[in-house]
């Protein structure tokens, strides 16, 4: 049964999705983790990450594949993830709509 | 392995022929089906050959020469194979990889799913591997004991999730059968 995408993102969430992108054929948990860690400045515990890839996942939002195993991870595979073409669209209407939201900040509270 | 048994082993595995054309002598990969006379007979033929060439034309080839040409050639490849042998047998160690503390993995590993071990340990072991190189071993460890820590209360809380939206389920689908 295909899992039906899910509509609505959190925060970290899209922050997942958008470091994934950056990645492209490179993504998995070494590099998505090192590029939110460098992108947002804070910590990220891999537990914290790979359950929200595992959300994502359940979401319909991402997909992974398990690769080669490499005597650097004592010979365990890396998983690979990369978005779902839903994931992107979704990634596009989130941007929209902040950028709709910035507009009307009309005081220009930022 | 006795010595004539590694020349004749060595000339399985090559054939020298000889070159009428150049007056010299050419090494190829020996054809199969050949019994040990005929490849004996052929390397006389050669060394024959070779002898009759050195009184035909004008270049000084001595006898010996042709010979001690073949025994040098011999004795390289029987010492390459000896190498060969040696490294064969000497036995693979794989580099020495840092390794996490094992109880910290333990626990990791108790509380991943079996898909998500191998992603998640990997991660962690190819990020420790990169700061004990960077930073020593003892920030390392302090590191992924932190990671380790760290992970567990988002792993514990969606396991705890998923027990908790079987349950719901469950209560749910007696409430509808009775």
């Amino acid at each position: 049964m295909t899992k039906r995408p899910s509509n609505y993102i959190g925060e970290f969430e899209e922050l997942v999705l958008l470091a994934i992108l950056s990645q492209g054929d490179n993504a998995y948990g070494v590099t998505i983790r090192e590029a939110l860690e460098e992108a947002t400045n804070r910590s990220i515990t891999i537990g914290s990450l790979y359950t929200t890839l595992s959300r994502l996942a359940d979401k319909g939002l991402v997909e992974s594949w398990v690769g080669e195993p490499t005597s650097e991870r004592g010979g365990r595979a890396k998983r690979h993830y990369k978005l779902k073409g839903t994931a992107q669209s979704l990634l596009r209407e989130v941007q929209l709509s902040r950028q709709r939201l910035l507009s009307l900040n009309v005081a220009g509270g930022l | 392995m006795k010595e004539s048994e590694k020349v004749n082993a060595t000339r399985r595995r090559f054939f020298t022929e000889f070159d009428l054309h150049n007056n010299d002598a050419i090494i190829r990969p020996t054809p199969s089906g050949l019994t040990d006379d005929e490849l004996d007979e052929h390397f006389k033929t050669v060394a024959a050959l070779w002898n009759l060439t050195a009184k035909t034309s004008e270049v000084t080839l001595p006898q010996s020469d042709y010979h001690k040409a073949m025994e040098d050639f011999i004795e390289s490849l029987r010492l390459a194979d000896e190498l060969a042998d040696e490294s064969d047998s000497a036995p693979i160690t794989p580099p020495l990889l840092p390794r996490p503390p094992f109880n910290a993995e333990y626990l990791l590993h108790i509380f991943l799913k079996k898909n998500e071990r191998d992603g998640v340990i990997g991660d962690l072991v190819e990020s420790y591997g990169r700061l004990v190189c960077r930073f020593g071993k003892r920030y390392a460890d302090i590191w992924f004991y932190k990671q380790v820590f760290g992970s567990l209360s988002p792993l514990l809380r969606q396991q705890i999730l998923r027990i908790g939206a079987l349950l719901w389920l469950g209560r749910i689908l007696r409430r509808l059968i009775s």
